[in-house]
């Protein structure tokens, strides 16, 4: 009896290392496997109560228009470069998973507001020390290129942020 | 109701006291407080402020580990840190799981472990910018405390567990319904039962209350998210009258853990019913609340109703409670019904504010009624609480209709009169009985002697 008690705390911490390396398998997957790619995107700085402080960062395409889906849905938007420049951009996004081309995989998370709906990929957060995320904010205030590396199944990973000029040049 | 069970340190102190002062024996004092599940030697006391004070600094240790973690720190590099906190997650847990199995204690060092092994999510979470959906972090953090819980039977391990999946139903709630809540309820209320936690019943009653409120309101959303509506009402009111049942029948329990949470659960069913009943007595408020009813095709109304009529099998097969409280219960689902068929049918029975008028006067004579009974029900049973209860509602109620003149002056005025009426015939009524029963005292001591 006893040791099947030992046993069963032994298999509940086993729990929890297996859920906390499951969180980081998921979040090191698309930094292993993924291409990279860059897409301009707008910092605001708020503060997690448990991660600390981080820069959010706003896209164009994390907004739906006009569509039916529901908060929980997911979403998938096909990745566009352009030819002038080397950043990528949203396509339309789709309820389907595309079946070529490199796409993000999202999830509707807000409430219908301005006849839109709130997608988050995954890449909306960019923790930091404080100071350095209240100067990230300043810096990148007016536009900014998020680095982002996205695996073959659309997961992505956001590996940095730059000031727009850099990249241009 | 065992009201006074709530109070076992200042009937220990007392009963120590009246054994020094030689008006009891020390057997004698043991005997009383037998009934109340301590005795004059139980050093809760002590215990309990070590236990409290211990609890707290875990706690302020936990959220320095979260504010460290929070703190990003970029320039240690970023295998060391996750490294490190998981290493200190499982070396803690190991030091706990060594102390449970070897002298049965250790819940301390788990909950510092349930609190580090929350952190590293967070840190991982930071280190990778994972910012997709945070209330999964939390999910997390919950699932993985729950068997630790449940295994240890600790009490402190549940709260934690319930306040995280509690922050958890918060946040997940406003995307889609938390159902995996029933995990961290079950869990918790599995733990209170065997650890026989009177305490954390109450926070599982509570947090129970708020998931089902939740659930409707996503019913009420129709999809898109949580809306609060005026049927919330009609199930809150349903689930009052459940706990009610509940505090009584938890009061009869043979168990002393069971009887103290039935004894405050009691309390706040009645604080409950007491706040309805006032919020009612404004017409605006009742008004209100009957035009945005949906009828009886309202969703709060079913869920209201399945709670009342459990609660009415409850106190009538168990006869549960004094037969006033009884009562009502039992009228609840009439009540409710007829309440939803006048404030739903505004296009087909016609005037809602006619119906407003006639549910606000017999609110205010409910009410009144029901201050009448705790008086008399606090006085008979010697219960303060009743008593006190009973007159602070009769003076809230005069002051507020004085306040708001209810049917301008002279509809107030009536009312009052109304009132003192009811309140005249009730006492006229209470001291006959109480003459009688001297009569029928005096006549059974003559026969006897």
């Amino acid at each position: 009896m006893k040791r099947c008690h030992v046993m069963g705390l032994m298999v509940a911490l086993g729990l929890q290392v297996a859920v906390m390396a499951g969180v980081f398998l998921g979040g090191v997957y698309p930094l292993w496997v993924g291409e990279e790619i860059r897409l301009e995107t707008r910092p605001v700085d708020p503060r997690d109560l448990f991660r600390g402080n981080y820069a959010r960062l706003g896209y164009d395409f994390s907004t739906l228009k006009a569509s039916d889906l529901r908060p929980g849905d997911v979403v998938y938007l096909p990745l566009e470069k352009q030819s002038d420049e080397a950043l990528w951009r949203g396509g339309e996004p789709q309820a389907t998973e595309p079946e070529t081309g490199l796409y993000l995989r999202g999830r509707v998370s807000g409430q219908p507001w301005s006849a839109g709906n709130t997608v988050k990929y995954g890449i909306e957060a960019l923790f930091a020390p404080k100071e350095k995320a209240l100067a990230l904010e300043r810096q990148l205030r007016d536009s900014a290129v998020a680095v982002v590396r996205v695996a073959p199944n659309g997961k992505a990973a956001l590996v940095t942020v730059e000031a727009k000029a850099m990249n241009n040049e | 109701m065992q009201l006074l069970g709530l109070l076992r340190r200042e009937l220990r102190s007392e009963c120590r006291q009246w054994v020094v002062d030689g008006d009891i024996s020390e057997e004698q004092g043991n005997r009383i407080l037998a009934r109340y599940d301590t005795h004059l030697d139980d050093d809760a006391d002590g215990s309990l402020a070590y236990k409290v004070l211990v609890t707290v600094a875990l706690l302020f240790v936990g959220l320095a580990i979260l504010l460290l973690v929070s703190a990003n720190w970029e320039d240690i590099p970023r295998a060391v840190r996750m490294l490190g906190l998981i290493a200190t997650t499982i070396t803690l847990n190991l030091i706990g799981i060594r102390g449970h199995v070897k002298q049965g204690e250790g819940s301390g060092w788990l909950f510092l472990g349930g609190i580090s092994y929350g952190a590293s999510i967070m840190l991982i979470a930071q280190i990778y910018h994972l910012g997709e959906h945070f209330p999964d972090g939390l999910f997390y953090w919950a699932l993985g405390v729950a068997p630790m819980a449940w295994l240890v039977r600790s009490r402190l391990l549940a709260l934690l567990m319930l306040a995280v999946a509690f922050l958890w139903m918060g946040a997940q709630g406003q995307y889609t319904p938390p159902w995996a809540m029933v995990l961290f309820l079950g869990v918790a209320g599995a733990v209170a039962l065997r650890a026989h936690s009177g305490g954390l019943l109450l926070v599982v009653i509570a947090v129970l209350v708020s998931w089902l409120n939740l659930l409707l309101g996503w019913v009420y959303g129709d999809g898109w998210g949580p809306d609060f509506e005026a049927g919330h009402l009609s199930l809150n009111m349903g689930l009052l009258a459940l706990l009610y049942a509940f505090s009584h029948w938890a009061a009869q329990s043979e168990a002393h853990y069971l009887r103290r949470s039935g004894s405050l659960v009691g309390l706040w069913s009645l604080r409950g019913y007491l706040l309805l009943l006032l919020m009612f007595s404004f017409r605006e408020f009742s008004e209100g609340y009957l035009h945005e009813l949906v009828g009886l095709a309202d969703p709060g109304l079913w869920a209201g109703l399945l709670a009342a009529m459990l609660a009415s099998a409850w106190v009538v097969v168990r006869r549960l409670g004094s037969s006033g409280p009884r009562l009502l219960v039992m009228l609840l689902p009439f009540v409710l019904l007829g309440i939803h068929a006048f404030g739903g049918a505004e296009t087909a029975l016609g005037d809602v504010e006619a119906a407003a008028w006639l549910f606000v006067v017999a609110v205010n004579l409910l009410a009144l009624l029901s201050a009448i009974v705790l008086i008399q029900e606090g006085l008979k049973r010697g219960l303060t609480q009743y008593f006190y209860s009973g007159i602070v509602l009769i003076l809230l109620l005069a002051l507020m209709r004085y306040l708001d003149l209810f049917g301008d002056y002279l509809g107030a005025a009536a009312m009052f009169l109304v009132a003192a009426a009811v309140l005249y015939g009730a006492a006229r009524f209470w001291r006959r009985q109480q003459n009688q029963e001297a009569v029928s005292k005096t006549a059974a001591g003559e026969g006897q002697s």
